[in-house]
C-alpha cells in the first residue's frame, strides 16, 4: 500500500531522513516510533506530498506522490502533529468544507458528514462551534477531517500527544474502528504505550535512520532469537520449594524470586511449559498465578534502539 | 449557499456572514452614514437639503466606504494565507484536492468579505444621496464599480504578499509598505495632470478620474500618444495586475515560500514585458510637461530632450525589470542543491541566467520599438544606436554579475541573504562613484567608472564613442560573474557531498 524507496531529506548539512526503504502492506497499523527529532514528521510530510524529498520516492497504492500529487492525496488522509482547526465554523461546517475540498459528490456530502460525525462520536456537538470543543474532541474532529474522503491510507503524526487518558482511550478506540474498516494507518509517536495494543507493525527511527521495521512478532523474535519467554508466577507459602523445583529444571540461574512472586526465563514450546506447570501443581506448590509476560513495544524499542541487537 | 461552488469562499461566507455579525456590520454602516450626514448638515451654513448638501454627503460616504473597503481588505487579505501557516491549518488545505485557482479566488473574495459587506451596504445610500445631489447615475454606478475593481487588484497584490510571507510580522510589514505606496500613489495621481492630457501613470489609482467624472468631466491620459479616459486605463491596469497575480498564486499558493518562487522564469519575462509595455505606452514628450501636449516636434532642443528622456526612462525600466527578474528567479539553497544533484553545474548556471538574459533581450527589443514608434516626437534628433546597444549590453552584464553575487549570498548560510546582498551592491555602486571621483578626479571619473559600473555614456562634445572598447569594458563584470558562479557551485557541491557522505555512512 505504501512503499518508500531510498527516501532521503536533507536540510543543508543536516540529513533529516536517511535512505529509508520500507513497505507497509494494506490493512496494517504501522507504529512509527522514535525520539523527538528522529525524522518521523519529515518522513510523514514527504509521504503526503507536503515536502519534496531530496532523493528517493514515495508510492501510495502504486501512485508516485511527487509525480501525481492530486491523485495520491485523494488516497491519503493526514493529521499533523500540532494543528489547529477553523474555530469560527460549526462542527458540521468544518467537515463539510473538507468534504467539498476533497471533491466529494456534492449531493453525498451531507450524508458523509453525518456519517463521520457519528464515527468520531461528536453527534451531540454537531451544531456547536469548533472553538467550544475540548482538545480531545478537536483531535477527533481532526481525524474526522482526515478520513472524510475515505482515504486508503491514514497518516497520523503524534495523534495522542497532549491528550488526557480518557481522550487517549477514545482515540485508540477510534483508530481500531478505522482499522476494522480496512484503512492502512501509519501512526507516529514517542509515547509508546499508545501504540501498544493496536500496532501490527512498527518502524524504529533514530537520527533519520530507520533502525528496524517489520511486524511486531518478527521484531520480538529478532530481539530474543533463542525464543526465551518470561514466565511470571505467584504463590502462597514459602519460596524454597519453588526455588528447588526451578533448580531441578535448570531455571533458577536467571530467575528472580521474591517472597510470594517471581519470574524466570523459559526456553521451550507450549508443551514443555504445560509440563512444568503440571509438575509444580503435582509437587504441592500452591500457585495463584502462572502467565507469560509479553515484551512491551517500549521494551522492544529500547532494545532495538540501544544497540542490543545492532 | 448551495449555489456557491468554491469551498474556500463558502467557508468564509459561513464564518464571516453569520446573521448577528451581518446585522452589526450593516447597522454600523448605516449609523456611520447617518452621522456623516448630520455632521455635514451642521457644517452647512445654508442649513438646507439642496443638491449641494446631498452631493457633499455622497462624497463623504463614498470616500469613507471606499477607504474602508480598500484598507480593511488589505488588512484581511494580507493575513489570509500567512495566518493559515501560523495557525497550522496550512497543511490541511495543502493536502486537499482544492486547486490553487479555487483557493486563490476563494481567499481573494472571501477574506475581505466583511469589507465588501460594508461597501455593498453603502451602495443604496450612495445611489440615493448621489441622485439627490444631481449626480449622473452612470457616474455613480461607474465610480462604484471602478473602486470595486481597483480593490480586487490591491487585494490580489496583498494575497501574493501573504502567500510569500514567512510569518505574520513580515506580512504586517508588507501591509504597511503597501499602504504607504498606496497613499503616495493616490497623492501623486492627484497632482500629475499637466494641461489637458495627463500621464498614464496617474491612472494607477482611480481617485483623480473619479473626482472629475462625478463633477461631469472626464480626465484623459496619454496612452501610446493617444488621449484615452483615465478610468479606462485604471480598469485595464487593475485587470492586468489581477491576471498576473492570479498566475503567481496558481503557481505558489499551495507551497511554502521557500519551496517555490512567485513566478516561473518564463512568467518573469512576461511580467517584465508587460511593465515595459506600460512604461513606453505612458511615455509623453517633454513638451507635454512644459507647455502643451501638442508641442511642435520641430523644436530641436525639445526633440533632443524627448529622445533622451525616452532612452533614460527605457533604461531605468529595463534595470528595474532585470533586478526583478534576478530576485524572482534566484534559487534557494535547497533547490540549488537539488538542481546540482540532477544536472551538471554549467547547465544549472545557464538555467539560472537565462531569464535574466531573456529579460534583457526583451528590454532591448522594447527600446528599439519605442524609438521607432515615437520617432515623430524627436524628428530632429537621431538616436545613437551603437551607444544604446552598448549601454543595454553593459547593464545586462552587470546585472548578471550582481545576480550571481546574490546567488552566491544565498548559497552561503546567511540570514536574509538577498536583502544583505542588495545592500552590499548598493554600497558598491556608491563607493565606485566616490572612489572614481577621488582617485581620478571629477573630470576623469567617467573613464574610471566605465570599469566599475555599467557603460557610462560620455556626454562631452568631441570625445569619440568607445567603438570596440565596449567589449573590453564588459570583461570585469563577466569575469566576476563567472568566478561567482564557480564559487556558488563549489560551495553547494561541498555541502551536498558532506550530506551524501552522511547518508552513505
Amino acid at each position: 500500500m505504501i512503499r518508500l524507496e531510498n527516501l532521503t531529506k536533507e536540510y543543508d548539512e543536516v540529513v533529516a531522513v536517511r535512505d529509508v526503504s520500507i513497505e507497509i502492506p494494506e490493512g496494517e497499523i504501522y507504529g512509527l516510533i522514535g525520539p523527538n527529532g528522529a525524522g518521523k514528521t519529515t518522513m510523514l510530510r514527504m509521504c503526503c506530498g507536503l515536502l519534496p524529498p531530496t532523493a528517493g520516492k514515495v508510492l501510495v497504492n502504486g501512485i508516485e506522490v511527487q509525480n501525481d500529487l492530486e491523485s495520491a492525496q485523494s488516497q491519503i488522509g493526514y493529521l499533523a502533529d500540532f494543528f489547529s482547526v477553523y474555530d469560527d465554523l460549526k462542527v458540521w461546517e468544518y467537515l463539510d468544507y473538507f468534504a467539498r475540498a476533497y471533491k466529494l459528490d456534492s449531493t453525498r456530502v451531507p450524508e458523509r458528514v453525518n456519517e463521520v460525525i457519528a464515527e468520531i462520536g461528536l453527534d451531540v456537538k454537531r451544531d456547536s462551534m469548533v472553538k467550544g470543543l475540548s482538545r480531545g474532541m478537536k483531535q477527533r474532529l481532526g481525524i474526522g477531517r482526515a478520513v472524510i474522503h475515505r482515504p486508503k491510507v491514514l497518516l497520523l503524526d503524534e495523534p495522542a500527544s497532549g491528550l488526557d487518558p480518557k481522550a487517549r482511550f477514545e482515540l485508540r478506540q477510534l483508530l481500531k474502528r478505522l482499522r476494522d474498516q480496512g484503512s492502512t494507518i501509519v501512526v507516529s509517536s514517542h509515547i509508546l504505550p499508545d501504540l501498544e495494543d493496536f500496532s501490527t507493525s512498527i518502524g524504529v527511527m533514530e537520527r533519520g535512520v530507520m533502525l528496524r521495521s517489520g511486524r511486531v512478532g518478527e521484531l520480538r523474535q529478532e530481539v530474543e532469537p533463542d525464543n526465551a519467554r518470561t514466565i511470571q508466577i505467584r504463590w502462597v507459602g514459602p519460596a524454597t520449594p519453588v526455588a528447588e523445583l526451578l533448580r531441578a529444571h535448570g531455571l533458577l540461574q536467571h530467575a528472580v524470586l521474591q517472597e510470594h512472586e517471581g519470574a524466570f526465563p523459559f526456553r521451550g514450546d507450549d508443551e514443555a511449559l504445560s509440563q512444568l506447570l503440571s509438575e509444580m501443581t503435582t509437587a504441592g506448590l500452591r500457585l495463584t498465578g502462572f502467565h507469560e509476560v509479553k515484551q512491551s513495544v517500549e521494551e522492544l524499542y529500547l532494545k532495538l534502539s540501544h544497540g542490543q541487537v545492532m | 449557499m448551495k449555489y456557491i461552488s468554491n469551498p474556500e469562499f463558502l467557508r468564509y461566507v459561513r464564518s464571516e456572514l453569520r446573521p448577528a455579525r451581518v446585522a452589526v456590520i450593516m447597522l454600523s454602516t448605516l449609523g456611520g452614514a447617518l452621522l456623516m450626514a448630520m455632521f455635514i448638515f451642521q457644517q452647512n451654513h445654508a442649513q438646507d437639503y439642496g443638491p449641494e448638501y446631498w452631493g457633499s454627503v455622497f462624497g463623504a460616504i463614498f470616500v469613507a466606504s471606499s477607504m474602508i473597503l480598500v484598507l480593511w481588505s488589505l488588512l484581511n487579505v494580507t493575513q489570509s494565507v500567512v495566518s493559515e501557516r501560523t495557525q497550522r491549518t496550512f497543511d490541511f488545505w495543502r493536502t486537499t484536492r482544492l486547486s490553487p485557482l479555487t483557493l486563490a479566488v476563494g481567499k481573494l473574495f472571501g477574506a475581505p468579505l466583511s469589507s465588501w459587506l460594508v461597501y455593498a451596504t453603502a451602495f443604496p445610500i450612495l445611489l440615493l444621496t448621489g441622485l439627490l445631489g444631481h449626480l449622473r447615475l452612470s457616474a455613480i454606478v461607474g465610480s462604484y464599480l471602478v473602486i470595486a475593481l481597483f480593490n480586487v487588484g490591491v487585494s490580489a497584490i496583498a494575497l501574493c504578499g501573504s502567500a510569500r510571507a514567512q510569518d505574520s510580522r513580515r506580512a504586517n510589514i508588507f501591509m504597511i509598505l503597501a499602504i504607504i505606496v498606496l497613499v503616495m500613489t493616490v497623492a501623486g495621481g492627484n497632482h500629475a495632470h499637466f494641461g489637458g492630457t495627463g500621464s498614464a501613470w496617474s491612472a494607477i489609482t482611480p481617485t483623480a478620474g473619479i473626482a472629475e467624472w462625478l463633477q461631469g468631466s472626464m480626465v484623459r491620459v496619454s496612452l501610446f500618444g493617444m488621449s484615452v479616459p483615465s478610468l479606462l486605463v485604471t480598469a485595464l491596469l487593475s485587470l492586468a495586475v489581477i491576471a498576473w497575480c492570479m498566475v503567481a498564486l496558481v503557481r505558489c499558493i499551495k507551497f511554502e515560500p521557500d519551496q517555490i518562487s512567485l513566478f516561473s522564469p518564463a512568467q518573469v519575462v512576461g511580467v517584465s514585458a508587460s511593465f515595459l509595455l506600460f512604461v513606453y505606452a505612458a511615455f509623453q514628450p517633454v513638451g507635454a510637461f512644459i507647455t502643451a501636449p501638442n508641442l511642435p516636434a520641430s523644436d530641436p532642443e525639445t526633440a533632443t530632450l524627448t529622445l533622451q528622456s525616452l532612452i533614460g526612462i527605457g533604461l531605468a525600466a529595463a534595470i528595474a525589470c532585470l533586478y526583478f527578474a534576478v530576485n524572482a528567479t534566484l534559487l534557494t539553497r535547497d533547490n540549488l542543491r537539488h538542481e546540482l544533484r540532477n544536472r551538471v553545474p554549467g547547465e544549472v548556471g545557464l538555467r539560472v541566467i537565462t531569464p535574466w538574459l531573456a529579460t534583457g533581450f526583451v528590454s532591448i527589443v522594447a527600446a528599439v520599438l519605442a524609438l521607432v514608434g515615437y520617432r515623430q516626437m524627436f524628428a530632429g534628433a537621431v538616436p545613437q544606436w551603437f551607444n544604446l546597444f552598448a549601454m543595454y549590453v553593459s547593464v545586462i552584464a552587470y546585472v548578471t554579475r550582481d545576480g550571481m553575487f546574490l546567488q552566491w549570498m544565498v548559497s552561503q548560510k546567511i540570514k536574509a541573504p538577498v536583502l544583505k546582498g542588495s545592500a552590499l551592491l548598493a554600497c558598491y555602486y556608491v563607493a565606485s562613484v566616490m572612489v572614481a571621483a577621488v582617485i581620478a578626479g571629477p573630470p576623469n571619473a567617467i573613464q574610471m567608472l566605465r570599469w566599475l559600473t555599467p557603460y557610462v555614456f560620455n556626454m562631452a562634445p568631441g570625445v569619440p564613442g568607445p567603438g570596440w572598447m565596449i567589449l573590453v569594458f564588459l570583461v570585469p563584470p563577466i569575469a566576476t560573474a563567472a568566478l561567482l558562479a564557480v564559487g556558488v557551485f563549489r560551495s553547494m557541491q561541498r555541502t551536498s557531498k558532506a550530506a551524501t557522505a552522511l547518508v552513505q555512512a
